[in-house]
């Protein structure tokens, strides 16, 4: 089977379903799938797929950038992780999200990457509230 | 044969693509890249045809000979047994 390395080198996109909740309540385990091109231009609230040290495959998003590296997190996260550019595979530019699709260029996901990521402190709260609702 | 459940066609951009569902998406991580006529085998493979039928449904759909369908379709039935999609037991 071949990697998501490989794949971005010879399609120049990646698509995949997602695993885990990293990035809920944007994306949910098992339900959305993502759609993945080659990394340039990265900005901050860019959404990102790369590859930990360990080999475990991540999508989580800028949420600053440095002079050499990059902080991300998980939008259901608290823990910011430092990232290489190597090991960024490619950015999210589209997704499904409970069949609807969405693209990261549109306005509304840009409002939705702000307000999510300056809101860091009171997450914990909006989390707790958004998961006792969803029952999906 | 069939292609087995779990998985579901998505469009990005101006690609098709293959990607698991559910349960289905620990488990897999298969990546097929379609094109409309290959969109259209795979919907009509999701119920139990024989080669047959899906090589008549293709004639039908598109202006192609008989020689044209059977290479397309033998392209995509490689593709698709390689990822391990295809039910060919039913």
């Amino acid at each position: 089977m071949s990697s998501p390395e490989q794949i971005i080198k010879e399609f120049g996109f990646y698509s995949a379903p997602v695993h885990g909740m990293s990035m809920y309540p944007l994306l949910k385990n098992h339900r959305d799938s993502v759609y993945i091109e080659p990394p340039e231009h990265l900005k901050k609230y860019d959404v990102v797929l790369f590859r930990r040290k360990n080999g475990q495959l991540v999508l989580h998003r800028i949420v600053s950038i440095e002079k050499s590296c990059f902080l991300v997190c998980g939008d259901n996260e608290f823990f910011k992780e430092t990232i290489q550019k190597e090991q960024i595979i490619g950015k999210m530019t589209e997704f499904c999200r409970n069949n609807k699709n969405g693209k990261t260029a549109g306005l509304k996901f840009k409002i939705y990457s702000h307000c999510w990521c300056s809101s860091f402190f009171i997450r914990k709260i909006l989390l707790y509230i958004y998961t006792k609702f969803d029952r999906d | 044969m069939k292609i087995k459940d779990g998985f579901i066609l998505r469009k990005f951009s101006d690609k098709i693509v293959a990607v698991a569902e559910d349960d289905y998406a620990d488990n897999s991580n298969s990546f097929i890249k379609m094109n409309s006529s290959a969109e259209f085998v795979w919907n009509f493979l999701r119920q139990d045809r024989t080669y047959e039928e899906v090589v008549d449904a293709l004639l039908e759909k598109y202006d192609i000979d008989r020689q044209t369908a059977e290479n397309d379709l033998n392209g995509f039935l490689s593709v698709v047994r390689n990822a391990g999609l295809l039910d060919e037991q039913s």
